[in-house]
This record gives structure tokens, sequence and C-alpha cells, in this order.
């Protein structure tokens, strides 16, 4: 018996299990990914809640009710309160690393900061509010909706977007790109003239951040028309952070280019960079959710670089000298990865 | 011109090139011959500077790649089998941007352009280009550094036989005018035939036969055939006693086909006998013999197998 429609479906998984590359991305990486997620958020079986509290103001009264709400246990989740001074609270609000302020005030009452289009905080203020409730002070609590430039939830979002953007439009640009000539064995015709090879690098990494300039621009002018996001900080700041951030996604794109023969391993090489790096690297939740131990190697990630410098520029007010460590660092991702690249480079 | 020596290139233990040894005079046309997988494309991208031999050595111009590669690939003009340029960028701008990497003006893309014969389709697209075009835009682009050596990679594979003559012309053209040489990987007879002065067989990455093709002919397989069906089987002693009979088979009972050194000297009396035994000739063929035969006769293969 040769029935067509079973020859129909059994040459698409005999297609799938002879193409190594497919069982990875269908197997292996969504396993990895769901490991590197529950890293982050599953910790201890619990959602680990992290709160401000601004500590200059600190009564007795207070401080016994902060102790009844670390203490409690019939809490889902878990909630971490760090005393901060008001600066330090909010700057960690900023960056993302708390979504809640808590300020206590004379006689046992709390006022709490927070955006209010921020889902996650709104959750945080009603479970917090319900236990205060039922402390001999009762639920004598402010609201103070956060909705100054520069501390919302919007304001964390957009220079992530921005960072996200440019490694995209990096790797997938210029490596998918290069990839794609390879195939075509265009660049084997290319090398074969007199054509400088540093020059044709150069001009593709020329022209990629000629072309994000206008992507970014575009994102920032929309955020600012729509949710009036502004840079606080120093424009040149703002620039040089830029700068160095597609340099370095260019030298990264150059080293993933390098090799891949066939769509398929460069597709797969390409979307491990830039997926593990967009979940890893704090552009839509903090990652501080991830274990400290995870989170100190995560800060000098080059997206994490970019975004936080972005971050710092234009939610903190900073200027060059606050951000002249996360250039630096981009700087070098560019330079080490196009040196390696070009290298191992595959002309042909 | 070119100087091949003792040159081997094996991929993963298969020898694709074999010890093989060539010197090319300037001002040639020689075709590479063979079937695929004989090697050709392997020897032509050694001299190209694409591949390195694993031994032996290749010098063009008294100058190897190691030494002067910005020198040879000024030298060069080339063709690969089966390029694909960037899908939208029009046939001009595909040759500037190769032009600029000679250093040229895009007055010399426009002179190439005529040349090929692509003036309408400057502005196309090269994705919408016919196979033929295709082929025509990668000669364009070997000859925009009007190159003293043109190595052409199967420039007409695929390709239909108007589309073939086309290009072929674009190259007698070339041959009229200026002094290039000429190496052209194929496994067209007609091609090599056609097109080239020298002719060089290669079978399993070595040299078979090297050679005008007349000489070839000549060392190789002698003589002219004919091919003849007939009525009823004729006589073997008859046959035999044929003048001029290099060999003879036969094809089934009826169809016969006779190795002669002259067909001039040979039929009219194979006819006297044919009429005389009133035996009717249905077929007669007469031909010289093609490269094909000649390959055939050494390989006991044909070329386009």
């Amino acid at each position: 018996m040769n029935n067509s429609f079973v020859n129909l479906v059994a040459i698409q998984f005999r297609e799938f299990i002879r193409e190594p590359s497919s069982l990875f991305w269908a197997l292996l990486f969504p396993i990895g990914l769901a490991g590197v997620l529950g890293l982050a958020f599953a910790e201890k079986g619990n959602v680990t809640n992290r709160v401000a509290v601004i500590m200059n103001s600190y009564s007795q009264a207070s401080k016994k009710q902060i102790d009844f709400l670390q203490r409690d246990a019939t809490f889902d989740t878990r909630f971490v309160f760090k005393d901060a001074s008001r600066d330090q609270a909010f700057t960690q609000l900023k960056r993302g690393a708390v979504s809640l302020i808590l300020e206590p005030l004379p006689a046992g009452k709390f006022s709490f900061h927070f955006d209010p289009q921020n889902e996650a905080a709104r959750m945080q203020y009603l479970l917090l509010e319900k236990k205060l409730q039922q402390t001999p002070e009762g639920a004598v609590a402010e609201i103070h909706p956060i909705t100054t430039q520069g501390s919302r939830y919007i304001d964390f979002l957009i220079p992530g977007m921005i960072a996200l953007g440019v490694m995209n439009s990096c790797i997938w640009g210029i490596g998918w790109g290069l990839i794609e000539w390879r195939i075509r064995k265009l660049l084997r015709r290319m090398i074969a003239t007199p054509m400088s090879r540093v020059e044709f690098l150069l001009a593709h990494f020329v022209t990629r951040l000629l072309l994000c300039l206008i992507e970014s621009v575009s994102l920032l002018l929309f955020a600012r028309l729509i949710f009036d996001v502004t840079v606080q900080g120093s424009n040149i700041a703002l620039f040089a952070v830029y700068l160095t951030g597609v340099a370095a996604f260019g030298g990264i794109a150059i080293l993933v280019a390098a090799r891949p023969q066939k769509t398929q391993i460069g597709s797969g090489i390409i979307n491990m960079v830039t997926l593990s790096l967009m979940i890893l690297s704090g552009v839509f939740f903090n990652y501080t959710n991830f274990p400290v131990w995870a989170a100190r190697i995560i800060q000098f990630l080059p997206l994490t670089l970019l975004a936080d410098g972005l971050r710092a520029v234009c939610n903190e007010g900073a200027g060059l000298v606050q951000v002249v460590g996360n250039c630096l660092l981009l700087l070098a991702y560019g330079v080490i990865c196009f040196w390696a690249g070009l290298r191992v480079f595959r002309w042909h | 011109m070119i100087e091949i020596s003792s040159v081997t290139k094996a991929f993963s233990g298969f020898r694709a090139i074999d010890n093989l040894s060539l010197h090319i005079r300037s001002g040639e046309y020689v075709a590479l011959l063979g079937p695929n997988g004989a090697g050709k494309t392997t020897l032509v991208e050694m001299i190209e500077g694409l591949q390195k031999p694993d031994s032996g050595t290749i010098a063009v111009m008294g100058k190897t790649w190691k030494q002067n590669p910005a020198y040879l690939r000024n030298l060069m003009g080339i063709s690969l089998q089966e390029t694909r340029f960037i899908d939208k960028l029009t046939v001009g701008e595909t040759l500037d941007l190769f032009g600029s990497f000679y250093g040229l003006g895009k007055g010399r893309s426009r002179e190439v352009l005529q040349l090929i014969g692509l003036e309408e389709k400057g502005r196309s697209f090269t994705v919408n280009l016919s196979g033929g075009q295709r082929q025509k835009l990668a000669l364009g682009i070997a000859l925009l550094n009007q190159p003293p050596l043109l190595l052409l990679d199967e420039p007409t594979t695929g390709l239909d036989p108007n589309a073939r003559r086309e290009l072929w012309e674009i190259l007698m053209t070339l041959k009229g005018q200026q002094r290039t040489t000429l190496i052209l990987t194929t496994h067209y007879m007609e091609e090599a035939q056609y097109l080239c002065d020298r002719i060089v067989i290669l079978d399993r990455g070595q040299i078979l036969a090297d050679g005008a093709l007349s000489a070839l002919l000549d060392s190789f397989a002698k003589g002219e055939i004919i091919e003849l069906e007939t009525s009823h089987p004729m006589p073997e002693n008859t046959l035999q006693a044929l003048p001029g009979l290099i060999e003879w088979s036969q094809e089934g009972t009826s169809k016969i086909k006779l190795t002669v050194t002259n067909i001039t000297l040979t039929l009219p009396i194979l006819l006297d006998k044919l009429r005389s035994l009133t035996i009717e000739a249905v077929a007669i063929e007469c031909r010289k013999k093609t490269l094909d035969d000649l390959f055939v006769a050494m390989t006991g293969r044909r070329l386009n197998e």
C-alpha cells in the first residue's frame, strides 16, 4: 500500500527529522527558554515583589506594620521591602527594579507611590492595602499616582524598545544580508574583484547606523507626541550611548554572519542571539527578577548596557560622565566582535 | 600567461584535480571540456584565487596568488557558475557597483551595456532578467576592467540555443578586437569547437587530451563516419572489402556504423555494391568525427552523461 495521504504526512515528518536545526528550534529552544524564564519568575515557587520603603520618616508604628507585612505568610506573592532614601527609591522605580514605593507617614499611615498604568504596581498596591486593613491602625493609605516623566512604565519601556530596535536592525539587517549574499555566491564574486574587504564591511556598518537612526528617531518622536516621553539628560550622552550601541551590534552581526552557509543555520544563530538577549536583558521587565548571580552577568550583556545607558540619559538625566562606562564596554564589544568576525569570515 | 605545475586539490579524500600541469599562452582561447565532476570548476577557481591548491603552483603572468593578490585581481575578468545578483538593483547599477571596485567611471558601464547588448535592460531589476540576460550581465561584469585574462565558468549552461549563440557572438567580437586570453569551461562540445582554438579535455581531475580540435581528432580518433540502414543485411565479406575501412560495427541486423579514412573515397563504392546486391539503402548519414566521438573513444562514456 502506498497511500498518498500517508505519504504527504510522512514526507513532512522526514523533512523535520532530517533537518537538525529545526529539531533544535522546535524542541530544545522552547525548553531552554522556559527554563530561563522560569529562573526569572518562578524562583521559590512564588513571584517576588520588591517594594522600596522610604525610611526618613520611619515611626515605630509604621515599622511594626512593615514587619507584619513582611512576616505574613498568607500572601500568595512574596514581598521584599528594601529601605531606601527618597532619591534612591525613585531611581529604582525608574530603572524598573521596583514598581511601588511605600512612604511611611506619621501615626502608622502610609502613602503609596506608583504608576496607575502599571498593572503589576496596581496589583501590589491592592494586596498590601488589603493586608493593612487587618492591622490595628487600619487602612489609612494615601495614593500618590506617579505621572512625572521618567518614572512611568512607558518611560522604562521606550529606551528598551530603542535598544531592541538597534539590536534587531543590526543583527538581522547586516547579518542576514551577508548570509544571503554568501548563499547567492555574490560575496565570492565580489572578492574576486579588487574590492577592499574592510571597506565592504564598514559600508554595511555605516548604512545600518543611518537606518537605525531613522528608526530610533521616529520611535522617540512617536513616544514624545503620544506619551510625552522626554530626554532628561544630555543629548550628547544619548548619542554617544546610541553610537556605541550600533557599533556593538554591528560587530556582533558580522561575527554572527561570519560562517553560516545555509539560511536555516543562519536564521537559527541569529534567532538564538537576539531572542536570548531580548529575554535576558530587561527590555520589558527589569533583569533584577533573575537571581542575583544571573543579574550580575546580565548587566554586562550588550543589550543591557545599551538599554540601561539609554534609560539613564532619558529618565535619570545622566550626562556623558555617568554613561561613559557603558559606552566603552559597548565599543569593546563592537571592536572585538568585528575583529573576530573578520578573522573567521567565510567569503566563499 | 598561465603556468600550472603539478597541482593537486582534494575535497574530503576525493581528488578533484590530480597532479595536473598546464601552460596557457597569451591570446589563446582555451576550452576546458569535460563531463560534470571532471574538475573544471575547481581548476578555474584555483586560477581565480578562490581556492588554494593542496600542492603544486599556479602562476599568472609570472605572479602567484600568495605574492600579488591585488595585481592578479585587476588582471582577470571572471564569471562564476550561476551567480545571482542583488534582486532589486538594476542592471546599470550592478555594473556601476562592480565598476567602482576597479575604479572605473559610469561611462564604462554604459560601454559594457552596449557590448553585451543589454541597453534596453539597463533600468530593469536583475531579478526580472531571463537566464540568458543574466549570463550576459555576468559576462559584462567580467569585461568591465578590460581584462587581459577572461575566465568563464560554464557561461551558457542551461541557456536555450539562441541565447547561447548570442553569447558566443559577443565573445567572438572580443576575439577579433583585443588580445584577450580566454579560458572557458563547458560540457557543450559545439561551444568548445566554435569558440576555442585549443581544447583541453578533463576527466577525473586529469588532462586526457590537449590541442587543436583537428589535431586531437587525428591523433585520438582517426577517420570519418558513415551510418547506414539497409533493407536487408549486408554480407560481411562485402563490407570488409570496402576501401579505406578502419573499423565497422553492427547495431541490430540492418544498422551499420563504418569508420573510414575518407568518406569521398568509400561512399561511391559502397553505393555501387548496394546496387549490385539489390539492397535498398533506407538511410545514410555521413559526418566527420566530433568531440563527443573523441570522448567516447577515450573514456567509453559520453560527455553529457
